[in-house]
């Protein structure tokens, strides 16, 4: 009851300010004078508007007729139909013989490259690892790889190899081993294989 | 936003301020340059004129109305046009006054004893002073507000809403609240002062 009684004074000084603050507006108007001087302004800014208007126009009128000129010409291209055929016969009368010579030169190039893979293959080939299986210990070994080749070693190569720390001396018969060349083909080598041989 | 002023000058018969201003920027017509100065003109100078003096507030107006015929496309259709208007007033206004240093801001905190400070103005001035009539007094009390609180009230008296209002004075929907608020304490006692 009494949060009614004070609302409504309160709304009422509420409207009464916003009738003051009209009355005061109301006394408080632009005049003639400001907007005469804003509108010289818009006239001074409005000629220069029109003109950039117009070039605009002008400008978008040229590019739109230069346009259709463009699309109109190309449409004129292509309904022309072609009439005229144009030939050109070639007439072979002879071959260089430089590029015969190119060919053989080519060729022995060739050639020598694949001597040279053929010779680093026969280098590779005596200068690497076999693995093998140790089967017979007396008086020499005797190792036979998967491809059933049997390399014969005598025991006084053995013995070498021994003195030369080059062959394990726990080896025994059946064991796997790796068998290492060196680029001559000669043994250096012989080491127990960490993996079993399986052919 | 833009989609609700286009429905609504579709049914409208009188075009308004935000079809105006986009018209104008296209065509500069000083036709629709007129209907929409001849709308708002007055709130804007009326505004100015309370936040500072007449010849001052002229001067704003000229300045704001150049800035809408030199650049309409500033206006952005997402607002009332009103509202950018006032804005652009409103910062001239600050503008002007800090060159010649006569806008001095509230501080910080401001606004929670503001109530007092109008209060001791309002009290003593009526004590002081007896007012022929009521609009003398309400004049009188408006213009002894702070000038945040002041810039609020008028704005709020324009027909703005909260969002609108701290977009154009720059601050939050809270504060502008608050200076909504004590204007209009200061204002009710003024006026229940002079009712007394």
């Amino acid at each position: 009851m009494t949060k009614q009684h004070e609302d409504v004074p309160k709304s009422h000084i509420e409207s009464q300010m916003s009738e003051l603050y009209q009355q005061r507006k109301s006394k408080h108007r632009a005049n003639s004078s400001m907007k005469r001087g804003v509108l010289k302004n818009l006239e001074h800014s409005g000629s220069w508007f029109t003109a950039m208007n117009r070039i605009q126009h002008v400008a978008i009128a040229a590019g739109t007729v230069l346009l259709i000129s463009l699309i109109a010409i190309q449409l004129h291209q292509i309904r022309q139909p072609v009439t005229q055929i144009t030939q050109a016969t070639i007439e072979l009368h002879s071959i260089s013989s430089q590029d015969s010579n190119e060919d053989n030169a080519l060729g022995q190039r060739y050639a020598q490259h694949y001597q040279d893979y053929l010779k680093q293959k026969a280098l590779l080939a005596s200068h690497h690892q076999k693995s093998a299986i140790l089967s017979q210990f007396d008086e020499g070994w005797e190792l036979v790889t998967c491809k059933q080749e049997l390399v014969k070693i005598s025991q006084e190569l053995v013995d070498t190899l021994k003195k030369m720390d080059a062959v394990n001396a726990s080896l025994k018969t059946g064991d796997s081993v790796k068998i290492t060349f060196n680029v001559s083909g000669l043994i250096v080598g012989i080491e127990p294989s960490p993996a079993p041989l399986q052919c | 936003m833009s989609l609700s002023i286009a429905i609504r000058n579709w049914f409208s018969t009188s075009q308004s301020n935000e079809w105006l201003v986009v018209k104008f920027a296209q065509t500069k017509d000083k036709k629709l340059f007129e209907q929409l100065y001849d709308n708002c003109a007055d709130d804007l100078y009326h505004f100015l004129t309370t936040q500072s003096d007449p010849h001052l507030a002229k001067d704003i107006c000229q300045k704001t109305w150049l800035k809408v015929i030199e650049k309409p496309h500033l206006y952005q259709e997402s607002g009332r046009f009103i509202a950018w208007l006032f804005s652009i007033g409103r910062n001239a206004l600050i503008d002007e006054f800090r060159r010649s240093n006569r806008f001095t801001s509230l501080p910080e905190n401001a606004d929670q004893f503001g109530f007092t400070i109008n209060h001791e103005l309002t009290t003593s001035h009526h004590i002081e002073q007896n007012f022929e009539s009521v609009s003398d007094a309400f004049d009188h009390a408006l213009l002894k507000l702070p000038f945040e609180q002041r810039e609020a009230f008028c704005l709020q008296q324009e027909g703005f809403g909260l969002n609108e209002i701290a977009t154009i004075t720059h601050c939050g929907v809270e504060t502008a609240k608050s200076r909504i608020r004590y204007a209009k304490q200061a204002l009710r006692l003024t006026l229940e002062n002079y009712h007394d």
